[in-house]
């Protein structure tokens, strides 16, 4: 498989593990950033606010995006990226528990690439993840780096 | 007080008030017509005296000029004794003329015409002549008295006449004031009959007019209380949604701990688990997985009975071939025959309709699925002259007695094991029914198989 890594975004450390382990069951070697929280996320992703220089590492090539966050909810770091050019075109798969109109509305509203209900089902978590992967990481022909506005 | 005999009271009433005011006002009238009548008999009547008083006076004139022409002999005193003659027969016939109403007074005055040219015609013969010699002292007072006589006479039929038209007067004067009386009391009785009226319409108006704010009170009142009513639903409504969407975030979180973990132990620590051990974890997961699937069905279940209505022709033929073939697709292994009427219409919210059909197709699906020969059929029947539609089953049926049970969320009729579900799938088909006005009910027999009727509006204007 494919190298690109994938930032986490999720609270629960449950749910964290559960998710590592779904990779691991899929052999997805990929590096795993966890985010706890939205600030975290956009730091990762964006750099610190406010600091003169900020240097944050090489985008990942998929962010799994929890909606439920503390400080800064999903829907607004999903606004975020897409507000910002460095991350404008990252991939972000929306993967929440609910499955309430209003979230799926808001998230592809908002310019989320995909939504995942996460089923109860350990085995179709299994199997929801091994397809992302597959999809986005593998199929999936990415824009090239450094796109700029067109 | 019905309003229609309301209505009816105030038109009677305001039809005797006009009937009043007119009487008054006609009486008045008329009164008031009689009254400047007298008033102009009495101007008459003065016309009459004073041209009396004329004659009188002409006469008079005529009498003394004569004496002093007899006295000094000079003519100057006579030379327009023939002027006072046209002018006294001219008063005469004005006097006739006013008095042409009154035929006592024409009778007097034709006779007061003939004397006076009978006496001022024989004096003007007798005295006016030249005489040979002057007249002695003798003729001359004789001359003088005799026509002094003549003249009294004259006079004092002239002023009987007077008299005569006077008490005309008098008459008319007493009729005036009666006629004043009259017009007074008229004018009095119609300014009080109208004050009165007045007031009964002032009193009628004033009670409508706090009937009416009585009653805009009280819709005032009704209104602000339905107003606060729908806030605190809406208050209730949102309050409803943001637990809901708790329930579906949260509630489920932890299932999918609960399946994971034990999905990890399972796996991971499969060797230090016996049968018994890996039995009770796949317990677990098995109760977690229903528990989430009930969840699911509870947040259905409520997003069917407060999504908002979007009303449509839908296509229900269509609809259930969608559905049927999914279903089918998805159970790919079965040979069920599926008979889909033509046709199947009905006024109403696409996407509820459609959770309706899911949840009962895939009901006849399952419950069909233990009979090697299942057909399933969507169709339309007239039930005493209604529309209602069917879907019908040839599987597992359900015992009547238990038919009121059907409905109720979370009761089931069959076991878990031989037949999976939450038992919540027909309360939330009851749902939409009933949200597009609809009736729904079930006939089955054990093992033979069950129909679910229903009827939904055809038209916009029926629901």
């Amino acid at each position: 498989m494919n190298q690109q890594s994938i930032l986490l975004v999720e609270d629960s450390p449950d749910d964290v593990d559960l998710t590592l382990r779904a990779f691991k069951k899929n052999n997805m070697l990929n590096e795993v950033f966890v985010a706890r929280d939205g600030v975290q996320a956009i730091e990762f992703l964006l750099g610190k606010e406010g600091e003169k220089d900020p240097n944050p590492g090489p985008l990942p090539g998929l962010v799994l995006l929890d909606l439920n966050l503390p400080l800064i909810n999903g829907i607004e770091v999903l606004k975020r990226i897409r507000s910002e050019e460095r991350t404008r075109l990252l991939r972000v798969v929306v993967m929440t528990s609910s499955r309430e109109e209003k979230d799926l509305v808001d998230s592809y509203h908002y310019g989320a690439t995909s939504y995942i209900r996460k089923p109860v089902d350990f085995n179709q978590f299994i199997e929801a993840v091994r397809q992302l992967g597959m999809y986005w990481l593998v199929l999936n022909e990415a824009p090239p780096a450094g796109v700029a506005k067109p | 007080m019905s309003s229609r005999s309301h209505r009816t009271r105030t038109v009677l009433t305001f039809g005797v008030c006009l009937v009043l005011l007119a009487g008054v006002h006609a009486l008045s009238y008329l009164s008031q017509r009689d009254l400047i009548r007298s008033i102009e008999w009495v101007s008459h009547t003065r016309d009459v005296e004073r041209e009396i008083d004329r004659l009188l006076v002409n006469l008079e004139r005529a009498q003394t000029e004569v004496t002093a022409y007899q006295i000094t002999s000079d003519p100057g005193y006579v030379q327009s004794f023939g002027e006072r003659m046209v002018m006294a027969d001219e008063q005469v016939a004005k006097l006739k003329e006013l008095s042409a109403d009154n035929p006592h007074a024409q009778q007097m005055l034709d006779e007061v015409r003939g004397e006076i040219s009978e006496s001022l015609g024989g004096w003007a013969a007798t005295y006016l002549v030249a005489p040979a010699a002057p007249p002695t002292l003798e003729q001359l007072s004789e001359g003088r008295s005799r026509r002094r006589e003549q003249a009294d006479k004259l006079s004092s039929k002239i002023v009987k006449l007077g008299e005569n038209e006077n008490e005309l007067l008098q008459e008319r004067r007493s009729a005036q004031s009666f006629y004043t009386k009259l017009t007074s009391a008229a004018f009095g009785a119609a300014a009080f009959v109208g004050m009165v009226l007045l007031l009964g319409i002032f009193t009628l108006l004033m009670r409508e007019i706090d009937l009416q704010l009585k009653a805009q009170g009280t819709i005032v009142h009704l209104h602000s209380g339905l107003e606060r009513e729908a806030a605190k639903l809406k208050l209730v409504n949102k309050e409803l949604e943001t637990f809901s969407y708790s329930v579906s975030h949260d509630l489920r979180a932890p299932l999918r701990s609960i399946d994971g973990f034990s999905h990890a132990l399972e796996e991971d620590y499969r060797d230090k688990l016996d049968d018994e051990g890996r039995d009770y974890l796949n317990r677990i997961r098995n109760a977690a997985q229903r528990m989430g699937a009930l969840i699911d069905d509870m947040l259905e279940l409520a997003r069917v009975t407060r999504s908002e209505m979007h009303l449509g022709d839908v296509n229900l033929s269509a609809m259930a071939r969608e559905i049927m073939g999914r279903i089918a697709i998805a159970d790919g292994e079965r040979r069920v025959r599926i008979q889909i009427e033509d046709g199947l219409h009905a006024w109403g919210d696409k996407a509820l309709l459609a959770v309706a059909f899911e949840n009962l197709l895939a009901n006849a699906w399952k419950f069909s699925a233990k009979n090697p020969d299942a057909l399933i059929e969507v169709g339309m029947a007239q039930r005493d002259g209604e529309r209602t539609l069917f879907i019908r089953d040839n599987g597992a049926g359900f015992d009547m007695r238990y038919a009121n049970k059907l409905f109720i969320p979370f009761q089931r009729l069959h076991a878990v094991t031989d037949f999976p579900g939450t038992g919540v799938g027909l309360a939330t088909v009851q749902r939409i029914i009933h949200r597009h006005e609809g009736r729904i009910w079930a006939d089955g027999e054990v093992n033979k198989g069950a129909t679910f009727t229903f009827t939904l509006p055809m038209e916009a204007d029926d629901a």
